[in-house]
């Protein structure tokens, strides 16, 4: 007869309770792990995938190269597969204005993000695939296999035309949109798709794309030496943040994919340990009496051991089970509701090893607890024997029980309830907290990025210190305007650095510092400089700045007149090495207590201003200042000190025109028209400097700021449930003892109430206690991930300076509305999950 | 013939000013066959004489032989299966285990030691402690007397050499107690049963043949009388 499977099967029986909760703790901390593992790993592949379907999977491009860098790149060591793009020429529109470019593509280029609506590419000389914006440009349907005849111009190299050709083509593949979403900096894509030997010219220039061997990913930049002077070398990051200074992600800003891991680890190893320290003190008893029956400690160790081990295999086996068939559901039940495409992404080896990691600990655990048996004392009281010992420390004074004392005393003869307890609450509070974060800032950011880009295109940084670098003529702003589908352009002119004077010059220390510090490095010369900006007779053009003026006043009539003008004097802060920093771009300074503001005081509002123009010496009057926008828009982000907002006809008689020309434009597009024409129509204004499309940007972030907040949705509730489950099998095991301890101070004339504060306090306390210590977690994860911030100060002096920068820099900046209103969810969901055993408090003394 | 023997044993517990001395200089020999009542105040180390004698706990001082078996010489092991094999005890708290029947957790001890248990031979102590008709209860579905009473069949399943029982009776009512202790000394008689019995009951201590008083951890007399 086989001693440990009669016990082994009684136990099993005996303690089907608390294995059985064990066993759902198990699998509910397998299902969290795994689904937020997979979740996570696919959100960040889908991004991924959905940025390489707009943007294109190359990391790499060439524009306006040639056959022989094609050939050097083919067999450079970094690149994995190469593609390429040859362009023979134009395909004229209904106007005779070149419409788009007409060439070839191989394979491989194929495969980096050209994707077909219907059909397929080019394979006979009479073929041709079509972008469909451009096909609709064109007046043809989608419709496979019918003709389309172009006309098409060749040029040489030096821009001349050589040939005009017709030909006729049978229409096999029709293309989504491309060319005018990719990193192109304005370099010409190929819009319509042909054999290599279907046109009897020339190519005029190739456009090589490649992708890197992971490993050289971060050598992207090693390629420009070779590239140098054979064309525009770009990187592509549209598709990979790798290549970005931005922080695109908030989820990455916030919280690493590792740390998101790491907690939901340690949380479920933490659930699984409670669960096993509960079992073991279920066990501690019957274990006693067997030994003292003769039982060997080898005996009973194998027995437990037999027991977890059957219980754990169990548990974990159906946790995998579960988890993947949750996170598999969950990922088809998103793609349902969102009719979005994902990819459900696993990655074995990290899911493996995660699974081995939970699997080791927990069974590390369990040997660590059947060493505890080893060690247990055969005599004395059996019952609570470890218990009893806590509360008859020596040593303790008498003083007069408030309930904060018996709280303390409670809480130290339950020490590791009351850690557990607390690493649990902790653990789930950071996640909560943290998912969220996340998801809040990917919504900050799709806010901040439809407030600043309120148009859809852009043209010029208007956002630098530099003097302009784009001109556009005013015929070509007026062919913009006429664009399908644009609604309005915002043009302004905008002038390089031109000295200026006042009265009270020399006096000013604003301007004394940027002379020295801003002017000399952006102007080029060490005088006070000017920016003037032309704006236009359009009320929608300068009523932004009207209403903003801090100082002063100007009237619409005052500014239209050319009477009157505003400038901008931004205030500037001067760091402790003599640097200038701008509050435009560094909301951090400004709590830095030891900057020392400057602002311009020697400018008033009547003063007069003299600027040198292109034809000499002009007086302005100053009637309006503006020293910081109180909103952040497209028309707030210019940024120079001493910016001159006028209106056009003053400007005229500063700045020497032949030709007027207009340095930053704000396009706006019609709600209601066909974006993806617009687009193209916008694509084909010929201009050194390109178009940016702010609209496709500002998708992509919506896009993903959803995505986040129901992948957080997902996360709170499987940890919700987790939560609730664990705390009330913590307090179905506590409530005994807890009941028979106040049915005592209640025997003892302690009033129901007051032991139902003390119970509640105690709850509160320790909830309180551990999201003070989630909130240094978060704190301390945040401050390591600016380390940059941290290792700069502290190169500069001072501790008490470093602290309170750092208080101001976390404080200042964290979203306490959003942070009360999670914190506060939270207690209350545990105040919730506290009242069951309230219930049972009710009744003492029936 | 000697079964038992304890020599110059000593035990303390705590330290520094907490220290208590439970037992000091204690010498005891027990025949096999015999019937020994350990009498004394609360407090004067009758449990810790009997633990130690048991091999549950190690005393500080001294040595403790089952016949000329050096217990707490032995390896945990060994002492496990002697312990199962030899020694039977009861404690005052009747540490059943709850979930399992009267029958298996008589069957406890048997099942700890890899054998079959007696089957027979339990029938037979049942019989005699008229709990024969209780076998498939579990321990909430009885008195307390009854509880105990599984509690002596269960130590005695095994027909240890030595049957040690602390305070039995301490958690029962007078009849139920008295119950106990008859059935403790119808084993004796029956199976000629050694017998360690720890008791406040002085009616069975004044039956028995041998009677030790501790006091402060020490034996303050060792009468030996004529057992009725
Ligand atoms: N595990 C223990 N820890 C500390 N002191 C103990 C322990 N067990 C017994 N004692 C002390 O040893 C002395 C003898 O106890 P015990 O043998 O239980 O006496 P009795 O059984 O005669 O009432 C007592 O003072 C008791 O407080
Ligand atoms: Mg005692």
């Amino acid at each position: 007869m086989n001693f440990y499977n009669i016990i082994v099967k009684l136990n099993l029986k005996k303690y089907k309770k608390s294995y059985l909760s064990l066993f759902i703790v198990i699998i509910l901390a397998c299902t969290f792990t795994l689904s937020i593992t997979i979740f996570n790993d696919s959100l960040i592949k889908t991004e991924e995938q959905q940025r390489k379907d707009i943007y294109g999977s190359w990391h790499i491009a060439v524009y306006n190269s040639d056959n022989s860098l094609y050939k050097d790149l083919r067999n450079h060591g970094t690149i994995k597969s190469i593609g390429k793009m040859t362009v023979y020429g134009s395909v004229l529109g209904p106007d005779n204005i070149a419409a788009g470019a007409i060439g070839s593509a191989d394979d491989n280029m194929y495969r980096m993000g050209l994707e077909l609506l219907d059909g397929r590419f080019p394979a006979k000389d009479n073929e041709i695939a079509v972008e469909m914006s451009y096909l609709s440009m064109l007046g043809y349907s989608y419709e496979l296999g019918q003709s389309i005849q172009l006309k098409i111009q060749s040029y040489d190299k030096e821009g001349k035309q050589v040939k005009e050709i017709e030909k006729t083509y049978i229409l096999s593949g029709v293309l989504k949109n491309y060319s005018t979403i990719w990193k192109t900096e304005g370099n010409q894509l190929v819009s319509f798709f042909v054999t290599d030997t279907s046109l009897p010219v020339l190519p005029l220039f190739e456009n090589v794309f490649g992708i890197l061997d992971k490993r050289y990913m971060k050598n992207a930049d090693e390629l420009v030496m070779l590239t140098l002077n054979r064309g525009n070398f770009i990187k592509n990051d549209y598709t990979y943040y790798e290549y970005t200074s931005e922080n695109k992600s908030g989820r990455e800003a916030f919280l690493s994919e590792l740390l998101l891991v790491l907690v939901v680890t340690i949380t479920s190893v933490f659930f699984i340990f409670n669960m096993l320290f509960i079992s073991l003190k279920e066990h501690n008893k019957s274990f006693v009496v067997m030994r003292c029956l003769g039982a060997s400690k080898y005996q009973i160790s194998v027995l437990y051991l037999k027991e977890l081990i059957i219980v754990l295999l169990a548990a974990f086996a159906a946790g995998i089970v579960f988890g993947l068939l949750v996170a598999f559901s969950g990922y088809n039940l998103m793609c349902f509701y969102m009719e979005e495409k994902f990819i459900f992404y696993i990655d074995i080896t990290k899911l493996i090893l995660l699974i081995s990691v939970i699997i080791g600990i927990v069974f590390l655990f369990a040997i660590l607890s059947v060493v505890r048996i080893g060690k247990m004392p055969l005599t004395g009281n059996i019952k609570l024997q470890s218990e009893n010992k806590l509360y008859f420390k020596r040593g303790r004074k008498l003083k007069p029980l408030t309930i904060r004392r018996m709280v303390r005393i409670f809480n130290s003869a339950h020490r590791k309830e009351t850690v557990v307890y607390f690493l649990l609450i902790f653990g789930t509070f950071l996640v909560l907290v943290s998912s969220f974060y996340g998801s809040y800032e990917k919504y900050k950011y799709y806010i901040s990025i439809k407030n600043i880009y309120t148009e859809d295109y852009e043209y010029g940084i208007m956002s630098s210190y530099y003097e302009p670098k784009t001109h556009m003529e005013e015929s070509e702003v007026e062919k913009i305007r006429n664009i399908y589908g644009i609604d309005y352009v915002r043009a302004y002119r905008c002038s390089n650095y031109l000295p200026i004077t006042w009265s009270g010059m020399e006096e000013s220390e604003y301007a004394k510092y940027l002379k020295d510090n801003f002017f000399a490095r952006y102007a080029g010369n060490a005088s006070v400089n000017a920016t003037v900006y032309g704006i236009s007779d359009d009320e929608r053009d300068y009523k932004f700045y009207l209403d903003e003026i801090d100082k002063g006043k100007v009237s619409a009539d005052e500014f239209l007149k050319e009477n009157e003008v505003i400038l901008y004097l931004p205030t500037f802060y001067k760091t402790q090495d003599n640097r200038m920093i701008s509050s435009v771009n560094s909301t951090y300074s400004i709590y830095d207590p030891d900057q020392k503001a400057i602002s311009e005081n020697t400018i008033r509002i009547g003063d007069e201003i003299k600027i040198r123009g292109d034809r000499g010496e002009i007086t302005i009057k100053v009637g309006g200042i503006i020293d910081n926008f109180e909103n952040l828009n497209s028309q707030s982000i210019l940024v120079k000190p001493y910016s001159i907002i006028c209106n056009n006809n003053l400007y005229d008689k500063l700045i020497d025109n032949n030709v007027r020309t207009f340095e930053y434009l704000q396009i706006y597009a019609n709600k209601n028209a066909n974006y993806e024409r617009t687009d193209v129509e916008i694509s084909k204004i010929n201009d050194k400097s390109y178009i940016q499309n702010r609209r496709i940007k500002k998708e992509d972030a919506k896009y993903n700021a959803l995505i986040n907040t129901v992948i957080s949705l997902m996360i709170s509730l499987i940890i919700i449930i987790i939560t609730i489950l664990i705390q009330y099998n913590n307090f179905l095991t506590k409530v005994e003892s807890d009941y028979r301890r106040n049915h005592v101070l209640f025997l003892l004339g302690m009033n129901k109430w007051r032991i139902i504060i003390l119970y509640l306090y105690n709850v509160l306390k320790n909830n309180i206690i551990a999201i003070i210590l989630g909130f240094l977690a978060i704190y301390l994860y945040q401050a390591i991930m600016d380390i940059n911030d941290f290792s700069n100060l502290l190169k500069s002096d001072g501790i008490l300076n470093f602290w309170s920068y750092i208080f101001n820099l976390y404080f200042a900046t964290l979203p306490w509305n959003f942070i009360g209103i999670v914190t506060i969810s939270y207690l209350a969901l545990n105040l919730f999950i506290a009242f069951y055993p309230l219930s049972k408090y009710r009744k003492l003394g029936e | 013939m000697k079964l038992l023997n304890i020599e110059n044993v000593g035990k303390t517990f705590g330290k520094g000013s907490g220290l208590i001395t439970a037992l000091e200089g204690v010498n005891l020999s027990i025949e096999k066959g015999s019937f020994t009542t350990i009498i004394g105040r609360s407090g004067s180390g009758k449990s810790t004489l009997l633990n130690i004698a048991g091999g549950l706990l190690p005393p500080d001082r001294g040595k403790v032989f089952l016949e000329d078996i050096d217990l707490y010489g032995l390896k945990d092991n060994a002492l496990s299966r002697l312990r199962r094999k030899r020694i039977g005890i009861v404690f005052q708290a009747f540490n059943l285990i709850p979930e399992f029947t009267v029958i298996e957790n008589i069957c406890l001890p048997s099942y700890l030691d890899q054998s079959k248990p007696n089957l027979k031979f339990i029938d037979e102590i049942l019989e005699l402690i008229e709990m024969s008709d209780k076998k498939g209860k579990y321990p909430y579905e009885l008195s307390g007397g009854e509880q105990q009473r599984t509690a002596l069949a269960r130590a005695l399943s095994t027909k240890p050499d030595l049957l040690l029982a602390d305070e039995p009776t301490g958690n029962l009512d007078l009849k139920s107690g008295e119950q106990v202790l008859d059935a403790i000394q119808y084993c004796y008689h029956i199976f000629n049963q050694t017998t360690l019995l720890v008791t406040h009951n002085l009616e069975i201590s004044r039956q028995s043949k041998r009677v030790i008083t501790l006091q402060d951890g020490k034996i303050v007399s060792d009468s030996i009388g004529e057992m009725i």
